[in-house]
């Protein structure tokens, strides 16, 4: 947003009769009344993020992020009367986002481990800008190309931090898991990384099936 | 915790995220709130008929008290109240808001339109479109897809293997046409002819008594222009034409994109114009605006609105400022999901452009205001809208925005 807002600085006009923006309380106040116009703002103002988020957590699975955001508004506006601090509809939203991509990543695991599905390709370099710089190609591709591998908990932990850039205890918070537990997944992951990557630039890569079946089961299969 | 090397660079983080956008987030967010917006209405209508019943209720031990009592009055108070019918009407059109197909010369045609939903409907050879308040979308056998604006006349006048060719008599038609180059896709609005070569565009004929226009606005692709006199001229995505109909002659709108006849010849953007400066200083600006139509070509939506910007501060008197900022405008609230940044550069494009886009200018002010939940500044906007513009081509949109 720094560019956008230096942009917005420069631009003729700026300045005048600036807007009175609602806080994120007064439209969650307003659409717990089923205020449609409170119900759109809250959307234009977090989907953007929401979808953004959804694509890099959902990235390489096969699994549609438009979807998920859909479903995640859905339910946030059915659910609105439990979210206990309306200022904090934004990661209230974010954690939603999190737990239903994970869950659907659980689901699509256990549905190809059931044969009921195919492992989707990472087919990364479709989304890639073809002016991104060759040295965050690489790590995006030994990121992704090693997400499989991981457990559902130890992949979103992950992505949140390394590509999301959240901070380890804003992790936590979209997870729904205490900041030491984060710190583990994240450690576990991290160490795992290492190992896939020292590995792969020493063999050509193996089947991913064959060549490691424990990304933790437990997390896996617990839909 | 230990964490691998430089992966936890921030400036390096914030360009993995950077790097993994999804594509055509506008669309799919559009899309995305369509169906939830479906859905709360379905969850507000419920709300709603709840409430109702519980109304109802008292209504109806009312009622029962009453006919006891023998009065008869039972139905003039449920009356009063509304039926269920009434209820489930919440979030539906308002009367009188419908689309009149018109299809008398084509049995076929006036079957499928007869049936007309508010949807989508196919659209057959000599069918005849008026549309009252409300935009009407059409499928055509070509697979292209036709929305008929408010107050619109549309007709149908050739539909085979070689041609699909619409005539607008009036109001507007916005086209998304399915690439086939075995067949052209011709729109007339008076005296001018749009040819397609692949494209998504928009044809209007403004009926405005002091100065009748058409205007063709392109958003995707290349259309070629035929005026009944002038040259033919190619139009690229992003670029406006207008023709003022009592001179029958084609011109440029005040401060649109620059698409003048040398473009009939395939050449680039306009490389003069009268109301530039200095012919250095036009150049220069010719080619600000030449890289930003690039980087928006590209889907560089950041650096486009960086350009468009920084050709705004350095060439306030370019005759394309309207355009420009009404560009920025559009990427910023579109593109990069910025309604706040995007309200300084289109209040620019509103009073840059009296008379040509002033009015898109405005109703995407009313539309930005509305996105920021800022009711107060919407209704204001809105009102403005409406008062300059009452039968403006945004003004049913306009209509429905700002109720809280």
């Amino acid at each position: 947003m720094g560019t956008v807002r230096a942009l917005r600085d420069s631009t003729p006009g700026e300045g005048e009769d600036a807007p009175s923006i609602p806080s994120d309380a007064t439209l969650v106040d307003a659409a717990l009344g089923r205020q449609r116009w409170a119900q759109e703002a809250l959307y234009h103002r977090h989907s953007r993020v929401c979808l953004g988020m959804a694509h890099r957590l959902l990235l390489g699975t096969g699994i549609e992020p438009d979807d998920v955001v859909q479903d995640a508004f859905i339910v946030a506006f059915e659910r609105l009367e439990t979210l206990r601090t309306p200022a904090h509809f934004g990661s209230w939203l974010g954690a939603m986002v999190v737990n239903m991509c994970a869950k659907q990543i659980r689901r699509h695991r256990l549905r190809v481990r059931l044969g009921l599905a195919r492992p989707a390709e990472v087919d990364l370099d479709s989304h890639l800008s073809s002016e991104a710089p060759p040295d965050v190609l690489l790590q995006l591709h030994r990121l992704y190309s090693t997400l499989e591998r991981l457990s559902v908990e130890q992949r979103t932990a992950l992505i949140l931090r390394r590509v999301e850039a959240l901070t380890v205890a804003e992790v936590a918070e979209h997870m729904g898991l205490s900041l030491s537990t984060v710190k583990r997944r994240l450690h576990s992951a991290e160490q795992r990384l290492a190992t896939l990557s020292q590995a792969r630039a020493v063999a050509p890569p193996a089947r991913p099936d064959a060549s490691d079946p424990t990304p933790s089961r437990q997390s896996e299969t617990a839909s | 915790m230990t964490h691998s090397s430089s992966s936890h660079d921030p400036a390096q983080l914030s360009q993995l995220k950077a790097q993994l956008e999804p594509a055509d987030a506008h669309q799919r967010l559009q899309r995305i709130w369509r169906e939830v917006d479906a859905r709360l209405d379905q969850q507000r209508a419920s709300w709603w008929t709840s409430s109702r019943l519980a109304w109802s209720g008292c209504v109806a031990l009312a009622g029962l008290a009453l006919a006891l009592l023998g009065t008869g009055a039972l139905d003039r108070v449920a009356g009063a109240l509304g039926s269920p019918a009434g209820a489930t009407a919440v979030g539906d059109s308002p009367a009188g808001e419908t689309a009149a197909v018109d299809a008398s010369r084509t049995g076929d045609a006036r079957a499928r339109a007869g049936s007309v939903s508010p949807a989508r409907v196919e659209m057959e050879h000599g069918a005849e479109i008026t549309t009252d308040v409300e935009q009407r979308t059409f499928e055509l056998n070509d697979g292209s897809a036709v929305s008929v604006g408010p107050r619109s006349d549309l007709k149908m006048t050739a539909m085979n293997e070689s041609q699909t060719a619409l005539t607008l008599s009036r109001g507007r038609v916005h086209c998304n046409v399915a690439h086939n180059p075995q067949r052209d896709f011709l729109v007339r609005a008076g005296p001018v002819l749009v040819r397609v070569i692949g494209t998504e565009f928009s044809v209007e004929v403004k009926e405005r008594p002091a100065q009748p226009s058409v205007r063709v606005q392109v958003e995707r692709g290349i259309v070629e222009v035929i005026p009944r006199e002038g040259q033919r001229l190619r139009l690229s995505a992003g670029e406006t034409w207008e023709v003022d109909l009592r001179e029958s002659e084609a011109e440029l709108s005040a401060g649109a994109s620059t698409a003048n006849s040398s473009k009939a010849d395939g050449a680039g953007p306009a490389s003069s114009s009268p109301a530039m400066p200095t012919p250095d200083a036009a150049s220069r600006a010719d080619a600000w605006f030449a890289e930003a139509r690039r980087h928006r070509h590209a889907g560089e939506w950041r650096a486009a609105a960086d350009q468009y910007a920084a050709l705004l501060r350095t060439y306030p008197s370019d005759p394309r400022t309207g355009i420009v900022a009404l560009e920025l405008g559009r990427i910023r609230m579109d593109q990069l999901g910025d309604p706040a940044g995007a309200l300084a550069p289109l209040r620019a494009a509103e009073r840059a452009t009296q008379g040509g886009l002033a009015d898109d200018a405005l109703a995407r002010q009313v539309r930005a205001l509305w996105q920021l939940g800022d009711v107060p500044s919407c209704q204001r906007a809105r009102t403005r809208y409406l008062e300059r513009y009452p039968s403006g081509v945004h003004a049913q949109s306009v209509r429905e925005l700002c109720s809280p």
